[in-house]
């Protein structure tokens, strides 16, 4: 069932020109919503829109088929975890996850039989007594997620709840909400711009630059097929070259690369690695040969850096695979035209 | 070792400024328990406790002297909260045109000299019909105190800011509750602070007083007064001391009650 849908949303910051729009998005009940972008796209704007803390210039903003562009965000039944923990620093750890029961009219002993409840899901059992200064970060961080799911929000909204810890924590964290969202049936629409919290985490993620949506799907999807250059360039694929179509295919730019297939109206085109390989394997390849610039190892491949007919190209291959390349080799790459992509900006 | 040379040094700083605070302090104890001591006697011309005696046994008006200064300073402190905490809130966290401006008039009671405002304070009041009475006296004190508690507390709400009154919003609180839960035990320190400086300020006034409650609201400066411009310099000193001790009180009262209201205020180690 679709639980929120922003319809032709358009807000604008006041000091600045930067306009925000999104035409239409719909969020599915237990989805986990992903808003990715470069810092400054305005992903967090869509979030605190969506809260309540931002407020609306045009549009609607609709809640299980209610209308809520209008009612304040402590009306909204949502929460949201921030980039900083921000617990409260004179309440102790319960206090401060019973806080949401609080300000709704729980007794103390209901409140409190909640919350320790809470710091158990989220592995804090007996931390009760203690204030915030005495927890670290991570443990900081946990008691802010238990906090935003005491009440049981209609949704959680997570505005780069990891970016502040150690890449071993983070990856801790992640497992920890992505468990709680599955154990507890919950919707939650989350921000960041490390394309591997998208990967792990996201059922579905939009990809926002300059206060636009270009793209939404699963992240395999987008990955498979990105719509634009730009979402391209942000799910980090390298080999990406302005060109012009020819009767007899796509001209690279600057190089005498040529590629026996073309759309009429492109004007760039993206070679993902999976449409390179070394041994000609299918018909309706183009051979091209390069000399090795460069070769790294990045997250367990070899990465090569090859000049190939006048320009750069970049080749990632499994470890332990073909007989071994070193800089200067020359070497053989096959081109499968079916597997790249054509653009038309 | 030239560590050692600066730390004696600081240390002879020290005790001499310890020595310029303490000594009217100890001059003024001493005064009170003597019948004369003037130049050039280096001791006093004897110990006796009539000073004391005047105070608290023939004087009834300073038991009374004494409540209505906790009085004035405690309404004074009221009102300036009431007034000043919005002020505070829009200076420390908003920007708006002409805020310069607006800070500039705020202090501006602090930089004009006070006498020219009381005498034309003075004027107005008689007009309304303010003068002579406890209400005229406590809006007259809370001109030169309230400077000090919208600075005090816009720094506090600067420091601040809006997150956490945005996270309170998302986890539900409404407005009164988030001043009542979040942002009023966060500003403890800032309200400490101010609300100590118009107690000080506000129960050392004279001429204000005296003015303004045309002699019939005696505060502890009012009563001190005469005897130190040249009547029993052993009573005023008796006066000046008894000042002391119900300002630091003033200021521990204070304390206290504040913390008792957010009893679970920790300070962040």
């Amino acid at each position: 069932m679709t639980l929120l849908k922003l319809e032709n949303l358009k807000t604008q910051y006041e000091s600045s020109d930067f306009i925000l729009e999104v035409e239409k998005l719909h969020i599915e009940e237990n989805e986990f919503f992903g808003l990715i972008g470069e810092s400054g796209c305005g992903k967090t704007t869509l979030l605190k829109t969506i809260g309540g803390l931002h407020d609306l210039d045009e549009g609607r903003i609709v809640l299980n088929e209610k209308d809520i562009t209008n009612v304040k965000a402590e009306r909204r039944n949502m929460s949201m975890v921030f980039q900083e923990p921000l617990l409260f620093p004179h309440m102790n750890i319960i206090d401060n996850v019973a806080f949401p029961l609080k300000v709704r009219g729980f007794t103390k002993a209901g409140r409190y039989g909640k919350a320790r409840a809470a710091l158990e899901q989220v592995g804090l059992a007996g931390f009760d007594k203690r204030y915030p200064s005495q927890l670290s970060g991570g443990q900081q961080q946990r008691v802010s997620i238990a906090r935003a799911l005491i009440h049981e929000p209609e949704i959680v909204l997570m505005d780069e709840p990891f970016s502040a810890l150690d890449p071993e924590l983070r990856d801790e964290m992640r497992h920890l909400v992505k468990n709680l969202k599955n154990d507890l049936n919950i919707t939650v629409i989350f921000v960041t711009h490390q394309l591997d919290e998208a990967a792990i985490l996201f059922d579905r993620v939009a990809m926002i630059s300059d206060g636009q949506i270009m793209q939404i799907g699963k992240p395999s999807d987008i990955y498979k097929a990105p719509a634009s250059i730009e979402v391209a360039q942000f799910f980090g694929f390298k080999n990406i070259y302005k060109g012009t179509s020819t009767p007899n295919g796509f001209s690279i730019k600057d190089s005498s690369l040529m590629l026996g297939e073309t759309s009429e109206t492109a004007h760039c085109v993206l070679i993902p690695n999976h449409a390179l390989s070394r041994v000609k394997n299918s018909e309706g390849l183009v051979r091209t040969s390069g000399i090795i610039k460069e070769k790294n190892f990045v997250h367990g491949l070899i990465h090569f850096l090859l000049e190939v007919e006048g320009t750069a190209l970049h080749y990632f291959e499994s470890m332990g695979g073909e007989a071994p390349l070193h800089i200067g080799d020359s070497i053989e790459l096959f081109i499968h035209l079916d597997k790249i992509r054509f653009f038309e900006d | 070792m030239i560590d050692k040379r600066l730390k004696i040094l600081l240390w002879i700083i020290l005790l001499v400024l310890i020595l310029f605070w303490l000594t009217p302090i100890i001059t003024m104890i001493i005064t009170s328990f003597s019948a004369r001591w003037a130049f050039p006697n280096i001791l006093p011309d004897g110990i006796n406790t009539e000073a004391w005696d005047y105070v608290f046994k023939q004087n009834m008006d300073t038991y009374s002297s004494i409540r209505i200064t906790m009085l004035i300073a405690f309404l004074t402190i009221l009102i300036n909260l009431a007034v000043g905490f919005p002020a505070a809130d829009a200076l420390g966290r908003y920007n708006f045109k002409g805020k310069a401006v607006t800070e500039l008039l705020i202090s501006m009671p602090i930089v004009l000299p006070p006498i020219a405002i009381i005498l034309g304070l003075h004027r107005t009041f008689l007009r309304l019909g303010l003068t002579e009475s406890l209400l005229g006296v406590v809006l007259a004190n809370v001109i030169p105190t309230l400077p000090y508690m919208i600075r005090a507390l816009s720094s506090g709400f600067e420091s601040l800011g809006f997150k956490w009154d945005d996270q309170a919003k998302m986890l539900g609180a409404t407005k009164w509750q988030r001043i009542r839960y979040v942002t009023f035990p966060a500003l403890l320190p800032s309200l400490i602070a101010g609300s100590s400086l118009c107690i000080l300020i506000s129960a050392s006034q004279y001429v204000t007083v005296l003015l303004i409650g045309g002699g019939l609201i005696k505060t502890i400066p009012v009563v001190m007064f005469p005897f130190l411009s040249g009547g029993n310099q052993s009573i005023g000193s008796a006066y000046g001391f008894l000042f002391s001790g119900m300002a630091l009180m003033l200021l521990l009262i204070m304390d206290v009650i504040l913390k008792r209201l957010y009893g679970r205020h920790k300070k962040v180690k």
